[in-house]
């Protein structure tokens, strides 16, 4: 079988065709969503901002995309009972623009369920983006399938424009791995806010390089908000970095206590690189402050009300143990002071948490 | 049902006739007893008798067993008609599909049952020239399946019309070939099939083909064309359309 692979491949260099749909420029419009009915809503005092890693919906099932467990597929009914679950947090929140990371918009593996316009339809929320990250006609491997997923963007108020920038790719994949693997990006979006223009950027960078290619990834997001900044414009920047923060006591990868004994060797996680958020703090507003992180974490006690990942929860007394998540502004006066909340009660909608914060609007 | 037994009825009712021509398939002709026709796409047709064609897909056949018998019947009033009966056991390919990794098109933990495969077709040739023949055709496949059963449907085109039934239980086709002359050695086919498949994902499946058949000699043809696949998909935002280059290489043997 591996032998029709390699003949696969050679068909695709040869013929340089991009067979299964997998490939997208280093630029390009994202994709624009409403909901089916838009639900007007005047602009607060201060805006209400959260990011969530959704995990396609899927819960705290046991996927081979974790890299131990046997599920590869859900059916409807699974996939819209936990999407109704996130949206109904969602809904009780009620957030003014929520980043979400592993959305998946037509995928086999969640049953095709266009969750973005879901989301759209069950919440206030009246405007999304969408920036796919993995993106096939069908993945020939596992039973994957066809697949379509990514990050997004909801607003209640209009996105006047959304561009998916592409990050770089894992250079230590061969081709073949690599054309049908995460295809990483930027999503970037602005919306209006009566007579200000606010720009919205969210990634989920790399999770199980080993070469380097997350930290080139993060650079880059880096350098995109810096350039917002230079230019005068505000901006909220966040969603799943994979890279822990710069005061954190516990960075080794497999001392994590939810590490599962038979992890598939492809999803290792390399030792976290205390280096990788650094200059975020340096130069913008955390939603939540470092020092605030640095009074809860200890040497191998996995416990802070700051974490927002977990891979693995079914052995006992294990919670969440990472942070993972960020939220960051260049807003003058930064966040609101203690607005921010590390939504730790989700812990059976994913394997992320939501976070979120307040920052007030400019008049 | 009422369509299944109409077409027994009309398989019983019929009486023997045949025609054989080489290179022919696309008709309600058989070939000549003892001709082997294979190409590389192509099934292997042996001419078992005047009115007899057997065939089977060589390189399929350690994963996915399957005969077919082409029966010529009946010549009336310048139709010739024609059944195919078609047996596959496609559970080894699926079983082998189920894999981790690459190639692994159904997941590991997919359930395969034993599924056979029941298809027929009835083909009805009128020759509307000297050089041209339109055949019009219907078909039904039942799926036959024991035991436990827990897979994927196969969403892809020209693959998610013919493996839907072993989810499904039952799918009917109808359509029409149209086969001819252009210059001497130089033949086309075009045909049309319509495939009405199960209503709670997908309701139908077009496929379309152009054939040209270069006759070289009575040993090799080289065919060439094209396919269109035109299907509903349990996605609703999956391409509907799907264009497929086609080439082979035929060997004709006798």
């Amino acid at each position: 079988m591996k032998k029709l692979f390699v003949l696969m491949l050679a068909f695709l260099l040869i013929f340089g065709c991009d067979v299964f749909n997998t490939t997208f420029e280093d630029s390009e419009n994202a994709v624009m969503y409403e909901a089916s009915t838009i639900v007007e809503s005047e602009i607060p005092t201060n805006l209400k901002v959260m990011s969530w890693n959704i995990k396609f919906g899927g819960a705290r099932i046991d996927f081979f995309f974790d890299g131990w467990g046997e599920e590869v597929l859900m059916d409807e009914n699974l996939v819209i009972e936990n999407m109704q679950a996130i949206a109904d947090y969602i809904i009780q929140f009620d957030p003014d623009i929520v980043l979400l990371q592993e959305i998946d918009i037509d995928s086999k593996r969640s049953a095709y369920v266009d969750q973005l316009q879901y989301l759209l339809d069950e919440t206030a929320l009246n405007y999304g983006a969408y920036a796919s990250q993995w993106k096939a006609d069908f993945v020939p491997s596992d039973g994957i399938g066809r697949m379509n997923s990514g990050n997004a963007i909801m607003s209640k108020w209009q996105i006047t424009d959304a561009e998916r920038i592409a990050l770089p790719l894992i250079e230590e994949q061969d081709d073949l791995t690599q054309y049908f693997y995460l295809r990483r990006n930027i999503l970037k979006t602005k919306i209006e806010l009566d007579e200000e223009e606010l720009f919205v950027l969210n990634i989920h960078a790399s999770a199980y390089s080993t070469d380097g290619t997350k930290q080139e990834q993060i650079n880059i997001f880096k350098a995109e908000i810096d350039e917002l900044d230079s230019a005068g414009s505000r901006f909220i920047a966040g969603g799943d970095f994979n890279a822990i923060p710069p005061n954190s006591v516990n960075i080794i990868g497999e001392n994590f206590p939810d590490r599962p004994a038979d992890l598939d060797e492809d999803f290792e996680v390399e030792d976290y690189d205390l280096d990788d958020m650094v200059a975020f703090y340096d130069d913008y507003s955390p939603a939540v402050p470092l020092e605030n992180i640095a009074l809860q974490e200890e040497v191998d006690n996995y416990i802070s009300d700051y974490y927002t990942h977990s891979i693995y929860i079914d052995l006992p007394n294990i919670d969440w143990n990472r942070k993972l998540d960020y939220l960051f502004t260049n807003n003058t006066n930064g966040w609101i002071e203690n607005s921010d909340i590390t939504h730790q009660n989700t812990r059976e909608l994913s394997d992320h948490c939501p976070i979120s914060a307040e920052m007030e609007v400019v008049r | 049902m009422k369509k299944i037994v109409l077409i027994i009825i009309l398989v019983s009712v019929s009486f023997l006739f045949a025609e054989n021509e080489i290179w022919s398939n696309g008709t309600a002709k058989t070939l000549p007893k003892g001709r082997i026709e294979v190409g590389i796409f192509q099934p292997f047709r042996y001419g078992l008798n005047e009115t007899t064609e057997l065939s089977t897909f060589l390189l399929a056949d350690l994963l996915i067993p399957n005969i077919t018998m082409k029966k010529s019947w009946n010549s009336h009033n310048g139709i010739e008609m024609t059944s195919e009966h078609s047996i596959i056991y496609p559970t080894p390919l699926l079983n082998l599909m189920a894999r981790e990794g690459a190639g692994g098109i159904l997941p590991n933990n997919s359930i395969i049952p034993e599924i056979i495969v029941y298809e027929n077709q009835l083909l009805f040739s009128y020759q509307i020239s000297e050089n041209h023949i339109f055949t019009p055709k219907i078909g039904y496949s039942i799926a036959f399946v024991s035991g436990e059963s827990d897979f994927p449907t196969l969403d892809l085109p020209l693959v998610y019309n013919r493996t839907s039934i072993y989810h499904n239980g039952a799918m009917f086709n109808f359509g029409f070939d149209f086969c001819g002359t252009i210059i001497p050695k130089l033949d086309y086919l075009i045909d049309f099939d319509k495939f009405m498949l199960d209503k709670e994902y997908a309701e139908f499946s077009y496929e379309h083909k152009l054939m040209l058949i270069w006759k070289i000699n009575r040993k090799f043809a080289i065919s060439g064309g094209y396919k269109l696949a035109y299907s509903d998909y349990p996605s609703p935002k999956q391409r509907n359309a799907d264009f497929f280059p086609l080439i082979d290489f035929r060997m004709g043997f006798k």
